[in-house]
């Protein structure tokens, strides 16, 4: 914890420690979650999924199911009327029909009366499959040619040499999301021929089309909102279950409930994709970045879902957070038949940061120089070209946090007193004399908001009424505090302390998506024009009700002031009962494509950096570890809520730890299997570090109170800092994420993947 | 219906006899309470006991709810989050202290978080830093580092009641 960082409940506007308006509720169990939602008559659906990661699809014989107890409705392909959907491009079948392409894709699904019997129905359905080869390795695929997209630049001069070079070839995992909450939410007919699905989305706008196109209805007759939401982490932006409960609510005219298991939530879901990256840097004999040459391959799934954004988010950011005049690069994103890859928490950007700092260590280490320094000298700095063709034109404090965070104090160098400190925990044999203490570094740079040409924009409505405002925002809260940063915003813009945000819906106007760290920076500018509005309306009908001009008036503090600060009225005495009303739209500036490299426009909005230098311990014979602490310094723009940025850097910290350390959801013959959380395992208590946080504020211009996005960057920033520790503790090369035990100790040269691909050839 | 599946019974739930009718043999306490007993508290969150996000008391002892069949806990007393909070809507000291030091998130961990950290204080008052990250090891949460709910408890812990 953050020295004397608390939450003051009575705490109001930008920059102060607000306690969580919906904490109270969480801690007495009362907040509702998808999962709890519960409504009269409700039914309970359950879903039938393939058993092959590639089959044709001989038979499914639903009607033994059909007659099963307490059997309402049972569904397959050919009861979707349109069926296909997904975001970008609408080639995911809503239910399987003549071919399965992963396991756990969903073929037919069934709704009764208790969830048993809908499990025992879903169960008896017979699918009669005839199994096909399928494409379980990414460089497979790449020779096959099933690539979703192909990336390839060059900048500068492809030519250019250092006279001193690096290079290596580093592999992260397939991570999931492990938020808590499993998938769930209720659809339901709304009488009229249409459906309601109330679930946990991280953007319901985004939902609505694909859904009513997908059910052969307007969009007028879909509405999806959400309930409270149970972590996300890129984890919800795809339809999973949205589909199947809106069609069996409309077979059955009656609402259906979905509560999917962990092992589903698992199947059904899409990861981090695995990646391999071949990267080589140039340098000069003092440490001058040259040159970066990259191959990177991304493994995708079976469906596009966002395949294109992430691998081109990899190339460009492969240059890290530094000055790099020359580059030739090269990426693709590949379909096998492993399960469904897509958006996570630093999405396409935790791949190439963690070979882009891996390699930087070993340039390090091949230069004789310290790795912070040579992180130091390279740093990207405002006005510098990035090789993506991109003027780097906003605050750029690279040099801030990456001496902040080698400067932080070191933890004492001490044998743990409580084994739960010592690497292994409670029960491990970690011996002392084996143990050796080590820190390492890295450095990251992240984009800020969805890139290369996808729409950023937010519409709020601000409303005040007897003193009081509410805010309506379609903007997911999945955790991250959001609801308090809009709560803050309006208060500090209005004036007004008394300030409430409802729930996200298709009812209200669109927002952005809860992706790519840019919530709060798009839909809080929109909120601070729609406040701002409403309080000249306010100040304008005061002035025009007392005889005042309403530029000498302002509101603070729940009052109408003079230009004095002469308190006049409060604002609900002013406002005489009437509500003002006012509703604004931000726009985020536009994006090109990568390759647009002619376009005048940026690749990525903005990007923001971080530094984190973590200390290790290490039993090197044992292979066992405990993070002991990470010291991170990120670039925030302006902080809205210290509690709420130091949880968001603490915890993408923790969630990038697992990433380093144990979290790898592994695929054999194209079956996931560990698919739960004794083997697929995340951080606890037991595991964490002590995570220090500094924040850099240089304020984002041109967004309102200077706010900048900073959910993501801790997750980037995290797993090569971890490596870069371990590598010094223990003089390995380890260019894998995870770094298992049998790495560490060295008796096992494997990655995460059993080896076999990352050791073949590059087609 | 196969009847022979069926069972029926009663709990004691918060101090209250709750009646459960024709549910399955094999239903978990954790869907009795969230299901049938409407008590959504509890969360569902792994089903296999691995993340303690449904920890609930059982005669004062934290277990995960959906490990324990519903039926075998006739007899017993049973104490949900909705039970350890305060009646009057106001907060256990525990409760006041995660508000106040967690950097609370999704929040979808905290009512077991809540109640597996009332049972530890009460097993071992004054448990320092260490002690109460190897008590709540068994309750996963995904958005923070722990070290808000790590201080939290603790500070309960020193000498006052969960």
């Amino acid at each position: 914890m953050k020295e004397g960082l608390v939450t003051d409940p009575s705490a109001v506007g930008v920059g102060t420690p607000r306690r969580r308006q919906d904490a109270h509720a969480k801690v007495r169990g009362e907040f509702e979650y998808a999962t709890d939602l519960s409504v009269p008559g409700m039914l309970w659906g359950a879903t039938v999924r393939s058993i092959h990661p590639h089959a044709l699809i001989r038979s499914v014989n639903l009607d033994a199911a059909r007659t099963m107890p307490g059997v309402r409705a049972v569904l397959g392909a050919g009861d979707v009327p349109k069926n296909s959907f997904g975001m970008i491009r609408s080639d995911t079948p809503v239910l399987a029909e003549d071919r399965v392409r992963y396991v756990g894709e969903p073929i037919a699904v069934v709704a009764a009366e208790d969830p048993v019997q809908a499990r025992r129905a879903a169960d008896a359905i017979d699918v009669e499959y005839e199994p096909l080869p399928a494409v379980l390795d990414p460089v497979a695929a790449l020779e096959a040619g099933a690539v979703y997209r192909h990336v390839k630049f060059t900048h500068g001069d492809p030519d250019a040499r250092g006279e001193v070079q690096a290079e290596g070839e580093y592999v992260t995992a397939r991570q999931d999301h492990a938020f808590l909450a499993p998938d769930a939410g209720i659809a339901r007919p709304d009488g009229r021929g249409g459906v309601e699905i109330i679930g946990a989305a991280q953007w319901v706008h985004a939902e609505r089309p694909q859904i009513a196109a997908a059910l052969g209805l307007p969009e007028e007759m879909v509405l999806v909102r959400n309930s409270g939401i149970g972590g996300a982490f890129g984890g919800r932006v795809s339809i999973i279950w949205q589909l199947h409960g809106a069609l069996l609510a409309l077979h059955t005219g009656r609402p259906v409930k979905f509560l999917y298991t962990r092992r589903e939530t698992m199947l059904a879901r899409y990861h981090r994709h695995p990646s391999r990256i071949w990267l080589r840097h140039h340098a000069t004999p003092d440490g001058r970045l040259v040159k970066v040459e990259a191959k990177i391959l991304l493994e995708d799934g079976p469906y596009l879902h966002a395949a294109g954004a992430g691998i081109g988010n990899s190339c460009s950011l492969i240059q890290g957070p530094y000055a790099i005049p020359n580059a030739v690069v090269e990426g693709w994103s590949v379909a096998t038949n492993n399960g469904m890859c897509g958006s996570m928490r630093g999405f396409g950007v935790v791949e190439p940061m963690f070979a882009c700092e891996s390699n930087m260590d070993k340039l390090a280490r091949v230069l004789g120089m310290d790795g912070a320094e040579l992180r130091r000298i390279n740093a990207i700095q405002r006005g510098d070209r990035w090789i993506f063709n991109q003027i780097q034109d906003r605050p750029t404090p690279t040099h801030p946090v990456m001496t902040t965070a080698a400067q932080m104090p070191l933890p004492p160098d001490e044998w743990p007193r409580h084994p739960i400190d010592r690497p292994g925990g409670v029960s491990s044999p970690a011996r002392r004399e084996y143990v050796r203490r080590a820190a390492g570094f890295a450095a990251a740079a992240k984009n800020v908001c969805l890139s290369e040409g996808a729409p950023v924009n937010s519409t709020a409505l601000v409303s005040l009424r007897d003193g009081e405002a509410v805010i309506e925002c379609a903007a997911a809260e999945v955790g991250q505090g959001f609801v308090g940063a809009a709560v803050q915003i309006a208060q500090s813009t209005l004036g007004v302390t008394k300030v409430r945000i409802g729930g996200a819906s298709t009812a209200m106007a669109p927002a952005a998506t809860t992706d790519g760290q840019q919530q709060t920076m798009t839909s809080g500018p929109a909120i601070d024009r729609a406040a701002a509005a409403v309080k000249a309306q306010l100040l304008r009908y005061y002035g025009r009700e007392h005889g005042l001009e309403p530029t000498e008036l302002d509101i603070r503090d729940d009052y109408v002031v003079d230009r004095a600060g002469q308190r006049l009225a409060t604002v609900a005495e002013a406002g005489g009962g009437r509500e003002f009303r006012a509703t604004e739209r931000f726009d985020q500036r536009r994006t090109r494509l990568l390759e647009e490299f002619d376009s005048p426009d940026p690749m990525h909005v903005t990007l923001d950096f971080s530094a984190n230098r973590c200390v290790v311990d290490v039993d090197c014979e044992l292979g066992l570890v405990k993070v002991v602490a990470m010291d991170v310094a990120q670039d925030v723009g302006r902080v809205v809520n210290p509690i709420a940025a130091h949880g968001q850097i603490t915890g993408g910290s923790v969630m990038g730890m697992g990433l380093a350390l144990m979290e790898n959801l592994q695929a054999a013959d194209g079956h996931l299997l560990n698919t739960d959380f004794s083997t697929y395992l995340i951080p606890t208590t037991a595991d964490v570090p002590v995570v220090n946080t500094s924040f850099i504020e240089e304020p984002e211009p041109g967004i309102s109170y200077g706010i900048k996005g900073m959910g993501e960057l801790p997750h980037v920033q995290s797993p090569p800092a971890v490596l870069s520790a371990l590598r010094a503790a223990t003089a390995r090369e380890l260019p894998a994420a995870p770094a298992t035990a049998g790495m560490l100790a060295g008796i096992d040269e494997g990655t995460p993947f059993g080896g076999e691909w990352f050791r073949r050839e590059w087609p | 219906m196969s009847d022979d599946e069926r069972l029926s019974y009663t709990l004691t739930v918060n101090g209250t006899e709750r009646r459960v009718e024709n549910a399955w043999y094999f239903e978990t306490l954790l869907e009795v309470l969230r299901n049938r007993l409407g008590l959504t508290g509890a969360k569902f969150a792994c089903g296999t006991g691995q993340c303690g996000a449904c920890t609930v008391h059982l005669d004062g002892r934290p277990v995960n709810a959906c490990l324990e069949l519903a039926a075998l806990d006739e007899g017993h007393e049973i104490t949900t989050i909705e039970g350890y909070s305060p009646a009057d809507g106001s907060l256990t000291p525990l409760q006041e202290a995660i508000v106040t030091c967690a950097d609370l998130q999704c929040g979808y961990c905290v009512p077991g978080m809540v109640m597996s950290a009332a049972a530890l204080i009460e097993e071992q008052p004054g448990a320092g830093e260490a002690d109460v990250r190897e008590g709540l090891c068994g309750n996963l949460c995904r958005c923070t580092a722990y070290g808000g709910y790590v201080e939290a408890v603790r500070q309960a812990a020193e000498g006052r009641t969960p």
